[in-house]
């Protein structure tokens, strides 16, 4: 961004002391506030208790004695004179526990954008697909996966590469297109990436029908899964996501203020553009480098932070985190089904989500009956 | 768009959960006295196409949309493919081919197109636009593509013999073809059974026992990873890893030379994974060539 203009520049106000904030919003935010510690730890339990449990079950039967004493010799090298068969270590150690990670980051990363987006857009539609990223990213997936490019040149494999990048090309043309001088118009940019959302599905279903009939392999990773999860991906897409999550979560007090209103957020000490954007890159970020191995995972970035607020409401001190911990373990429980539900036979990941994690919103919404941003 | 992919998915899950019982053992009508074994036609020839219904040719067809791959194969492995007018745009085997007209691809069918190079019969081997080329006065005979068992390519084959009114050729073409098949089994009977292999389509896509592909590792006598497999299946990579192939046949080698979870597979270790042909693809002429590579590639003793 350039300078900003002079109507942003406004004098930094403390929140506690300005003079528009009505003795609601002090006794929602104010100094009093005790940090739920107890429901995120609780949180944190739980994702334990599932990554537990699912790097013990597989499609391969494994006894727990032996995924036990395989994880304590490969953690804490602790020799256990226990013999298994090689394939089994195998199995734990470069199978199932890169997916958990794996599938563990990309559900807090795309949880945890959504509810940034969320907040940032005051829209309860808003989700990590909204501006483009998706389609950008399949898109590119598509044209390496359908055109005559061999996937893997020099054993670097393209995919992961091309979908990053037709993420990050979509969304800069959504920001250049819908920025107007030095402002983003939230409107516009949700317009323009819809529009290029749409254009960018349009030639991936083109590339798809003008291509080899053989569509399985692009369905599935249109539809997400982690059946290619390695310990070289995640260290890959880590120094993507946790810096940018990390950015989401400092700004859980300034998200609150900006659902407010901009302007009341404005008074109240918050330079609201320059947040906007830092959001939307971190946000974008994230999940452009989680996609990019696993493809378009639906439904996590929209639901988990829905789930949160309808259970524990809106503060996004709270929110952002905990949104983060339930997206993490929704993708992990959804990817346990994938793998074992008809094993051998996998089944897209993005298959369980919609299934699974449609009705269960449903139910929560019908029996709440109340949802706000 | 979501909602599209998961559409498609779902149908093509369906398709592969689907056992196909609806290919009947032979596609000449009863009503007419088997003209292939005298190796002289008798028109009226009749087909019966896979609604059941019967189609009639009173004489050899000279004009013919083959919107399909091993269809077209056929009729020009049969020294009839001047017959052949229009194919689809997928269609590239012989070279011949690639100078006619394509009339559609995996969506869509030109109708127009097709009416105006006035055709006598429209091959198609999907029903989607099957009312639409009825109504427009075309001849039609639609098959579906084979997807079991290989030896039917020898029913297609005699069935174009028929049609085109060349049954010697086609005589001689399908007795080859079982003559190398049988070839193929004498060669193994004595034999224990082979390796195991895995048969990758695209990331850890493979063939069930039920498919073409999986009958010719049937055929072949080996242990295929994708037993359990109903149709076409994703196989979780775990079992894999546990089954141990010895082969691995993929287009994409570096999925599994770059993955350390496979590096110890017998197929990686011993340098055994083949990249595979697209002669498996087609069930016509050439599939028997495909099953003598992959006959060659397990066994390089036995097939030299």
């Amino acid at each position: 961004m350039g300078n900003p203009m002079k109507e942003h520049n406004v004098t930094e106000i403390s929140a506690n002391h300005s003079p528009h904030s009505d003795a609601s919003l002090a006794r929602e935010y104010g100094s009093n506030f005790s940090y739920p510690w107890r429901r995120i730890s609780g949180g944190l339990v739980a994702l334990t208790i599932i990554s537990i449990l699912s790097v013990s079950l597989g499609s391969v039967h494994i006894p727990s004695t032996a995924v036990l004493e395989i994880l304590s010799n490969k953690v804490f090298f602790i020799d256990t004179h226990y013999t298994w068969p090689t394939s089994w270590e195998t199995i734990i150690w470069d199978l199932r526990l890169p997916r958990i990670v794996l599938a563990g980051t990309v559900g807090m990363a795309l949880a945890m954008s959504g509810a940034s987006y969320q907040g940032l857009f005051r829209n309860p539609l808003a989700d990590p697909y909204l501006i483009g990223v998706a389609s950008g990213a399949g898109l590119g997936a598509s044209i390496v996966m359908l055109s005559s490019i061999p996937i893997y040149v020099a054993g670097l494999n393209l995919l992961p590469i091309s979908a990053f990048m037709g993420g990050i090309i979509a969304i800069t043309s959504a920001f250049l297109i819908a920025r107007q001088y030095d402002q983003i118009p939230l409107t516009g940019l949700i317009l323009a990436g819809v529009a290029i959302a749409s254009f960018c599905g349009a030639a991936t279903s083109l590339i798809m029908l003008k291509s080899n009939p053989e569509l399985r392999p692009i369905l599935s990773w249109l539809l997400g899964g982690f059946i290619n999860a390695q310990w070289k991906n995640i260290a890959i897409i880590l120094p993507y996501v946790v810096p940018s999550i990390a950015v989401i979560l400092i700004h859980g007090r300034i998200l609150n203020l900006l659902h407010l209103e901009e302007k009341q957020a404005k008074q109240l000490g918050v330079h609201v553009e320059r947040t906007k954007l830092i959001l939307i890159l971190s946000s974008t970020l994230a999940t452009a480098a989680a996609v990019s191995f696993c493809g378009l995972i639906g439904f996590v970035g929209l639901v988990s932070p829905h789930l949160v607020r309808l259970v524990w409401g809106n503060d996004y001190r709270f929110l952002l985190p905990m949104s983060g911990i339930v997206g993490a373990i929704f993708l992990i429980s959804a990817d346990l089904l994938a793998r074992t539900v008809i094993s051998p036979t996998e089944i897209p990941v993005g298959l369980i989500t919609a299934f699974v994690g449609a009705p269960f919103f449903l139910y929560l919404l019908k029996r709440n009956r109340r949802i706000s941003i | 768009m979501k909602v599209v992919y998961l559409g498609l998915l779902i149908l093509l899950l369906i398709a592969a959960c689907q056992n196909n019982t609806s290919s009947n053992n032979t596609h000449t009508c009863q009503n007419i006295a088997s003209p292939l074994l005298n190796n002289e036609v008798i028109f009226p020839f009749c087909v019966e196409d896979s609604y059941g219904r019967k189609v009639i040719f009173d004489g050899p067809p000279e004009r013919i949309v083959a919107y399909d791959a091993a269809a077209t194969e056929i009729l020009f492995a049969l020294n009839e493919g001047d017959r052949v007018i229009a194919t689809h745009s997928f269609v590239s085997y012989p070279a011949d081919v690639q100078t006619l007209p394509k009339v559609g691809d995996a969506s869509t069918l030109d109708i127009e197109l097709i009416l105006e190079l006035e055709p006598d019969l429209v091959f198609i081997f999907f029903p989607t636009f099957n009312e639409q080329l009825t109504k427009s006065g075309l001849k039609l005979l639609y098959l579906e593509s084979l997807n079991d068992d290989f030896l039917k390519v020898t029913e297609h084959i005699r069935m174009w013999g028929g049609i085109t009114g060349n049954t010697s050729a086609a005589e001689s073409l399908s007795l080859n073809f079982e003559a190398r098949i049988e070839k193929i089994k004498d060669a193994l009977k004595s034999q224990p059974t082979g390796p195991s292999v895995f048969y990758d389509t695209s990331q850890l896509w493979t063939a069930g026992p039920d498919t073409l592909v999986g009958n010719v590792l049937d055929l072949l006598n080996v242990r295929n990873v994708g037993k359990k497999i109903s149709g076409y299946g994703q196989i979780s990579p775990e079992t894999l890893v546990e089954s141990n192939p010895d082969i691995i046949f993929t287009k994409e080698p570096a999925f599994f030379t770059g993955n350390p979870a496979f590096s110890k597979i017998n197929a990686v270790r011993n340098n055994r994974i083949y990249i595979t042909s697209d002669l498996l693809d087609i069930a016509g002429p050439r599939f028997i060539d495909g099953i003598e590579e992959l006959a060659h590639l397990i066994y390089p003793n036995l097939f030299p």
